[in-house]
């Protein structure tokens, strides 16, 4: 019957192998009328396609018709549309459907998994080039979308994370095997995830989101900023709604109705962050500097890129100081281990205070400062007398500076010899002390003595001696004065280049007995780069890094090599080591 | 310069795709150009195939969509229909439980 039909009528190929029904077939040419229903349209435009199958004009019209139409279906249905149409092709047979549709489900299927693959695109040769010597300032112009994908060993997608499908991820700062060491020391989680990430685990501790802040740093529940490394990996990346987060952003914002656009538009940002926009007004902004900004499309203006970095690179050195604000805040108040760095929503005074010299701001400008935000007379002072007497106890604990001065008298009982100025010049003729040898305790035993670090004779003695200390010394530099990283000695680098603070790029400026990176030797060192290669300062900044860190070179051993939590020996507590590197 | 995939025309197809979910279909929309112009050729492969196929379903019944629509419908009431059945079901049990346990008590 087909084929009669085929070849009596002339009909063609189309009604053959589509079964166009009779009422189709023999209907006659629907309405002209402009005002067709859609189903009126269709049947109209499937009459013409049935007389004219090889007609373009009338295919188009149809498969427009048809695409039209399940739009408006895919509306009404949503993810019933799949359901329903596996149930109709089941019930009402379509030619070649169930293979058709395996295509199709293949198809999505792959859509599915292209993007739950978590993979980004490998950066091309260009961006390897370009990340190779980028700064954190020109890092943070990048759309914080765009970051992620940069610093991730599989490149991995910000909205890959942002949906949720990311369980783990692993971050990296070297790029064309060049470890950017510049890029890493100021980029922080909270500048690369996106906002929807809450909460992380890092080597079996959890650091979260601060409740009101959209993108601001992750902190541990003891107060402890996320740090990431080389080879940090995250891993429980939990993320959640931003609704109720977004909706307290807005009404901040409209008591902060007054303030001009660039003010609001810093506000904004401030609070995305989860910082007092007032402190972050006045402490960003110095007299006379204007916000920039630029028109958007629409008449909407916004924050310029470059100035936006600026500010971010600001109200993350906030959310930095918080670390080291904790720190000061459980030495000036040891008993206790509360400390507040915002009450209300405000940023407490003593933090104002703290971060002020956190960011090397004379007393003048903290005055300036927080007076512009607010603060009263009797709190500024109250704050200023806090940090002050912060300031002498964290002076007396031993932290960088001056090494202490030895005498005879103090040698009593610590080390045999009676002579410190000899003992030193000793010290200097000494190139290699093998780990645990006599001579090594004795030049560690007398760093102990000099790093000022509040030690008892009997924990000197015992810091000296310490198994933990031997082997990290073994493991770092096997006892050599002023040895190089690896990296520095394959770029064909000299010790004094190094203490130039010339590094050709290394990946790793450590060096010393410690190897101690150029923050560490600034921070610990008594003669800061000058002192690399001298055997008592590598000793004394090796020692006091230690104290900084971990608290005592048991604690620093225990966790040598990998990621996890230890006891801090100074203060007992539980402390988190998120990089696996070293100590 | 990335090679970027006009917004509106993903859009349009993925406002017209009954096979991939609306939550994947959001996922798209927010993933980055990069991931766009990855994925484009499948979804355009999906809009091609699926054309054809609805193409050959109303050529042998022009009331296609409108039952495909009512199908749908059909389904959903069963589904609420079921639900209710159990949901009562549920009430059944809970009240023959309670009349027991009064009985007991009795």
């Amino acid at each position: 019957m087909k084929f009669l039909q085929k070849s009596f009528s002339g009909v063609s190929r189309f009604i053959y192998e589509t079964n166009v029904p009779d009422t189709v077939k023999s209907a006659p040419e629907p309405n002209e009328a402009e005002d067709l229903t859609p189903q009126q349209a269709l049947e109209k435009a499937i009459w013409a396609v049935s007389k004219n199958p090889d007609g373009l004009a009338e295919v188009e019209a149809l498969e427009a018709l048809i695409q039209d139409q399940a739009a408006l279906l895919a509306d009404k249905l949503g993810d019933n549309a799949i359901e329903a149409f596996n149930a109709y092709a089941k019930g009402n047979s379509i030619e070649g459907s169930s293979l058709e549709i395996s295509e199709i489900e293949g198809l999505a299927e792959n859509i599915t998994s292209s993007m739950e693959n978590t993979e980004g695109l490998p950066l091309t040769e260009t961006e390897q080039t370009e990340m190779e010597g980028m700064n954190n300032q020109e890092f943070l112009q990048k759309t914080p979308e765009a970051r992620l994908r940069f610093v991730t060993k599989n490149n991995t997608e910000s909205s890959a994370v942002a949906s949720g499908t990311v369980e783990s991820l692993e971050f990296t700062f070297t790029f064309n095997g060049r470890y950017n060491e510049a890029l890493w020391h100021k980029t922080t989680a909270g500048q690369v995830l996106p906002a929807e990430v809450r909460s992380v685990s890092v080597g079996g501790n959890e650091f979260f989101r601060e409740a009101d802040s959209l993108s601001g740093e992750f902190f541990s529940v003891s107060g402890e900023r996320l740090k990431i490394h080389e080879g940090t990996t995250l891993s429980a990346i939990k993320t959640g709604d931003l609704s109720e987060i977004q909706a307290n952003i807005d009404k901040k914002l409209e008591d902060l109705k007054d303030l001009s656009a660039g003010e609001k538009l810093l506000a904004e940002f401030a609070l995305e962050k989860g910082i007092d926009p007032k402190f972050a007004a006045a402490a960003f902004r110095k007299e006379g500097d204007v916000i920039e900004t630029e028109d958007l499309p629409g008449g909407d203006k916004a924050l310029t890129i470059e100035y936006k970095a600026k500010l971010e690179s600001f109200l993350t050195n906030v959310d930095r100081a918080k670390d080291a604000f904790r720190d000061v805040s459980q030495q000036q108040n040891e008993d206790s281990t509360e400390y507040f760095t915002e009450i209300d929503g405000r940023v407490s005074p003593e933090f104002a205070s703290f971060y002020m010299g956190f960011d090397n701001q004379a007393e003048a400008r903290r005055v300036e400062v927080m007076t512009s935000a607010g603060y009263s007379i009797d709190e500024i002072s109250a704050s200023q007398s806090w940090l002050t007497k912060a300031q002498e106890r964290a002076n007396n604990s031993g932290y960088g500076g001056e090494m202490a001065e030895v005498s005879a008298e103090d040698l009593q009982g610590i080390l045999e010899n009676k002579d410190p100025a000899q003992l030193e010049a000793m010290f200097k003729t000494i190139r290699v002390y093998p780990p645990g040898s006599e001579i090594a305790q004795k030049l560690f035993t007398y760093a102990a003595m000099k790093a000022n670090m509040g030690l008892t004779n009997e924990e000197i003695v015992a810091w000296g001696k310490s198994p933990g200390l031997h082997n990290i010394l073994d493991n770092e530099s096997k006892g050599k004065v002023g040895v190089l990283n690896y990296t520095l000695q394959k770029r064909g680098s000299t010790l004094a280049e190094v203490k130039a603070g010339k590094t050709r790029g290394a990946r790793s400026s450590a060096s010393g007995l410690g190897q101690c990176l150029y923050s560490n030797v600034l921070k610990y060192y008594p003669d800061g780069m000058d002192g690399i290669g001298d055997p008592l300062n590598e000793a004394v900044g090796m020692l006091r890094y230690i104290r900084d860190r971990y608290g005592s070179p048991e604690a620093a051993r225990s966790v040598y090599g990998k990621t996890g939590t230890y006891v801090d020996g100074r203060t007992g507590r539980v402390r988190t080591k998120s990089f696996r590197e070293g100590y | 310069m990335t090679q970027q995939i006009p917004m509106d025309q993903l859009q349009t197809l993925l406002q017209r795709n009954l096979f991939l979910s609306a939550e994947l279909k959001v996922k798209i929309l927010a993933s980055t150009p990069e991931k766009q112009l990855e994925i484009m050729p499948l979804i355009t492969s999906i809009d091609t195939k699926q054309t054809a196929l609805f193409k050959k379903a109303l050529a042998k019944n022009p009331h296609f969509f409108a039952d495909l629509e009512n199908g749908a419908i059909h389904q959903a009431l069963a589904k609420l229909i079921k639900e209710e059945e159990s949901f009562r079901m549920d009430e059944i049990s809970d009240a023959e439980a309670q009349l027991n346990q009064a009985l007991e008590e009795i």
